[in-house]
Order: structure tokens, then sequence, then C-alpha cells
């Protein structure tokens, strides 16, 4: 099947990029002055938040093609990103946790950016939580409606923390002075988990698709059946 | 528009009330065991304590309002749903916007009330004691803004909520995260008022009156789906 | 598909092998040492210099211990997190696959 080519290509893709950016960050990546090593986290840390926003995106506007369309790969679709970014989500959390912990001794400090990341990470729980508490069309309807309400709210629970906590953490907390290479790395390690995303993501909108159909057939079995 | 409602103010406003402000209350009273006026150093004095304990009020106080809104907007969605209100106002050919619009009156109602009462309570049990009816006046401003918002957002997640799983705790695990914006701003705003202080949250007054506008936006555009049957 | 979750798997865990075997060879140059030994020396006037630089390089040692291991840390978590939800997937898939063609057949079966 042309589907199968098609997954085999991006995994392809997506796995040679995580070598290369693996390599990359090991051996050419500079040290940077402050965290040494341990910096290189953030190549990885920073890629999987932009990867994490652009899911919960795409599951918004899948939300508003479903409602608009209808049709049941839309929500296919905006599920599996959901789920995706959700993990996408805690791979944020414990690697900022674990930088927090090298950088300021802590594993915790209520920086404004994680902090959001883990409403958003929250919002997407229940999102979760709700589809696989209902099925079939209602499922498909009610996860858009949702779907849209979450990504809507993205920018405001993002916004809103930020100005929260802008007093007791003031911007330059973070990244700083950024080496060229730094820069490169950085992009590198977007690329790869975005492309590491569009597999798992088109994978698991496949498997929601197979769960659909298989539970259709089971449904003419039984009634067969009878 | 005004008959849909109507209806839904009546309906609800007695089912609600009482277990919903007995919650709250309870829920006030267990954070003063645990967070009350001891929590704040006995060193700390003056306006410096009058602000402390006024932060300790104000982030009770909403939490309180939004748990007892979680008890609310789930028990007036499942009425919805149980009663068949819903398939019968919509048979009867009301706009759904104007459903959405009745519900959120309604929850508005029932958590405006809840402030209310609970504004004596907070005030007695955080002793926050330069409280004044000025103050009491601004604090109900304040509340309303929030609970509009609050209830905006509860009565349409509700809807989704019980047209889906049906638990509460699904709804809380739902609504209780998109709120957080909400409460940090409604909180940010209470504690000056506590404390009676004149208001300086510029940013966060913004959000708490933008936010309710946002939710009415997104419900009119998407209660039409919600209710499809 | 089952040829590509494996040439997947083959690579995820290849490519963690190899930051491994990259970040093994650390160390500390001369210089470290140097700022640290001065820093030791100061507040250890007394001390002979071989041992401020010896407590320099175990102290500096440490630290880059520390530091590596929040590294690895992080990586696990990325490598455990990914390759858990992709075996999880592979094994729906699997499971999904042999159920649909396992009702596939009883449909055919079926005379309607």
């Amino acid at each position: 099947m042309s589907n199968e080519r098609r997954m085999t290509t991006v995994a392809l893709i997506a796995f040679s990029l995580v070598m290369a950016a693996v390599v990359f960050v090991f051996t050419r990546a500079p040290i940077e002055v402050e965290m040494q090593e341990a910096q290189k986290i953030f190549y990885f840390h920073v890629g999987s938040a932009w990867t994490m926003f652009l899911a919960f995106i795409v599951t918004g506007i899948y939300g508003i093609v479903y409602l608009v369309k209808r049709n049941p790969r839309a929500d296919a679709i905006a599920g599996a990103s959901a789920e995706v970014g959700f993990v996408y989500g805690t791979i944020v959390l414990l690697t900022g946790m674990t930088w927090a912990r090298s950088a300021w001794n802590t594993w915790w400090n209520w920086e404004p950016r994680l902090t959001s990341m883990l409403v958003m990470w929250l919002i997407y729980a229940g999102y979760l939580v709700f589809r696989s508490s209902v099925q079939g069309e209602a499922k498909r309807r009610f996860s858009s409606v949702y779907g849209i309400l979450a990504m809507v709210m993205v920018p405001i629970v993002y916004f809103s923390i930020k100005l929260w906590g802008s007093l007791l953490h003031p911007p330059q907390d973070t990244v700083r002075r950024l080496d060229p290479l730094m820069y490169w790395g950085l992009a590198l390690g977007c690329l790869t988990m975005t492309a590491v995303y569009l597999f798992l993501m088109w994978t698991r909108r496949d498997l929601e698709l197979t769960a659909d159909a298989v539970r259709t057939l089971r449904q003419r079995v039984t009634e067969e059946r009878v | 528009m005004l008959a849909g409602k109507d209806l839904a103010l009546q309906w609800r406003r007695r089912e609600a009330l009482f277990v919903v402000l007995l919650f709250a209350l309870l829920v006030v009273l267990v954070f003063s065991f645990a967070m009350g006026p001891f929590f704040v150093a006995p060193q700390v004095t003056g306006e410096a304590r009058v602000r402390e304990l006024a932060k300790l009020a104000s982030g009770v106080y909403w939490i309180a309002v939004a748990f007892a809104g979680v008890i609310a907007f789930h028990r007036s969605a499942e009425a919805d749903r149980a009663h068949g209100a819903i398939k019968a106002l919509r048979l009867a050919g009301i706009d759904a916007s104007a459903l959405y619009f009745g519900k959120v009156v309604s929850m508005t109602v029932v958590l405006g009330a809840v402030c209310l009462a609970m504004i004596p309570l907070t005030v007695a049990f955080f002793g926050v004691e330069a409280f004044e009816v000025t103050d009491a006046l601004r604090l109900i401003g304040v509340a309303l803004l929030g609970v509009v918002g609050l209830s905006a957002l509860g009565a349409f997640v509700a809807s989704l909520a019980t047209g889906g799983g049906g638990r509460e705790s699904l709804l809380s695990v739902m609504a209780l995260p998109l709120m957080i914006p909400l409460l940090i701003a409604a909180t940010k705003c209470s504690a000056p008022v506590f404390a009676s202080e004149p208001l300086e949250e510029d940013g966060w007054f913004g959000l708490l009156a933008a936010f309710p506008l946002l939710m009415f936006g997104l419900g009119v555009l998407l209660f039409e789906a919600v209710l499809e049957e | 598909m089952r040829a590509v979750w494996a040439v997947m798997g083959v690579l995820f865990v290849l490519s963690a092998v190899v930051a491994i075997t990259a970040t093994i060879p650390v160390g500390i140059n001369a210089q470290e040492v140097g700022e640290e030994a001065e820093v030791i020396a100061e507040s250890n006037p007394n001390m002979p210099s071989a041992d401020v630089i010896d407590a320099a390089v175990s102290l500096l040692r440490l630290e880059q211990r520390r530091r590596v291991t929040y590294l690895a840390l992080a990586y696990l978590f990325v490598w455990t997190v990914l390759g858990g939800y992709m075996a999880l997937i592979a094994r729906r898939q699997g499971r999904l696959q042999a159920e649909l063609a396992r009702l596939q057949a009883r449909v055919d079966r079926s005379p309607s």
C-alpha cells in the first residue's frame, strides 16, 4: 500500500534525523559556559516544546475541519495529534525539571514557561480522558469542540502565567547568549522532534481509524448473529 | 431569546443552590484550618500582615467558588439531560446561543449567591479586619466579573462533559485547567480588595473582563455543535 | 509494517548508544584546574600545592559527574517516553490488525 510506503519513508527520515541530531548535539555543539554539558538538554527540550504547541494547534484546526466536513479522518488526526502532543508534553516537563535541577538545584521553581506547559498538559489530559469515555459520532463532535476551546485557551494560559510569573522570574533567567552553532542545534532539534511527531501522529491516526473499523465490524458480526 | 433565559433561570435556581453553598462553606473552612490566619507568622504585623492574610483569603475564596461552581455546572447540565429539557426547548425552536446564554445567566446567579455568602465567611475566618462595606461592594464587582467568566466556561464544558461521560470527576478534569488563567486573574484582583487597598492590577482586571467576552464568542459559535442530536 | 517498526526501533536505540559513547570521553582541562586551584589556595594558604591541585581536580570531577548525570537523566526521559509510546502503539496496532483480520474473515464467511 502506498500508505505503508509513505509511513516507511517518514519513519526513515524521522529516525535518521534523530541520529543526526544526537551526533550533532554530542559531538559538534559547543559547551555552554554556565551549565556546560547539562545545557545540551535544551536542544530536545525546546524541540519537544515547539512540537507540543504544533500538535495542539493541529488538534484545534482539525477539530474545526471535522465540524465543517464531518469526515472521521479529520477527527482521527485531531485525537492522534492530541495524544502525541501529550506525550511530548510529558517529555518537556520531565526534561524541563531536570534542567531546573541541574541549573538551579530545584526540581520545580515555577518558571512561567514550564508552568504554562504544565497547565496545557493538564488541559490535554482532560481532552484525552474525555475522548476515551465516549464513542462514536458524539465523541468526534464533542472532542472537536473541546479541542477548539483548548486551542483558543492555549495562548491565554501561556500569557497569563507569563504575566503571573514575571515578577519572580525576570526573562533573562532562561536562554541567553547563543552561539550560532547552538541555533543550528536548536533548529535541528525542532526539525527532528517534528518529524518524529508526524510519524507518530500518522501512525496513531491509522490506529484510530483501524479501531473504528474493528468496532463497526464487530457490530456487524453481533447483528448477524441475531 | 428571553423565553429561553427565563426558563433556564427558573428551573435551575432551587436545585443546586443549597448543596453548592454548603460545599463552598466547607471548602473555606477546611482551608482555614490548613492555611488560615495562623499560617502567617506572628512576627509579620500591621499592613504586611493584612496583605498576607488578604492573599490567602483571596485564593481560598476563589478555590471555594471554583469547586462549588464545578458541582453547580455538573448538576445543571445533568438535570438538562435527565429531564430532556434541552430537546424540548430545541423542538420549540429556540436558538442554541439563546440556550447557552440562559445557562450562563442561571449559573452566574447561583455562583453569584455563593460569592456573596462567602464574603463575610472568608473575612471572618481569615481575620482581615479592615474590611468594610465599600470593600465588600468592590469585591462583589470583581467577583461578578469572575463568576460570569467561570459560568461561561463552566456551562459550556459541562454540556460537553455530560453529553459524553457524565461524571463530576470528568468535568473537574476538563474544566479546572481551563479555568486557571481566570482564577489567577480573579485572585490577583481580589487580594487588594480583601486588604482594603486600591486595585492596581490593570492587566489582570483586563483579563477578567475580557474572558467572558471571549467565552461568549466561542460559545455562540460552538454551542450549536454541542447540542446536535 | 513490522519491518518499519524494527528498523526504527534499531535506529532509535542506536542513536541512544551513539549518544552515550560520545559523552563518555569527558575530561577536565588544565585551565579549569588552574582556576579552581587558585580559589582553593586563596582560602587555604597553608595547603601544599600538590594537595591544592588534587582538591581542585576532584572538585571539578565531582561537579562534572553531577552535570553529566543530569544530562543522562534528561536524555533517558526522552528516550524512554518516546520509546515507550512507540512500543505501545506498535503493540496496539498489531492487536487491532489481528482483530480486524479475524472479523473480516468472519464476515466473509457468513452467507449474507
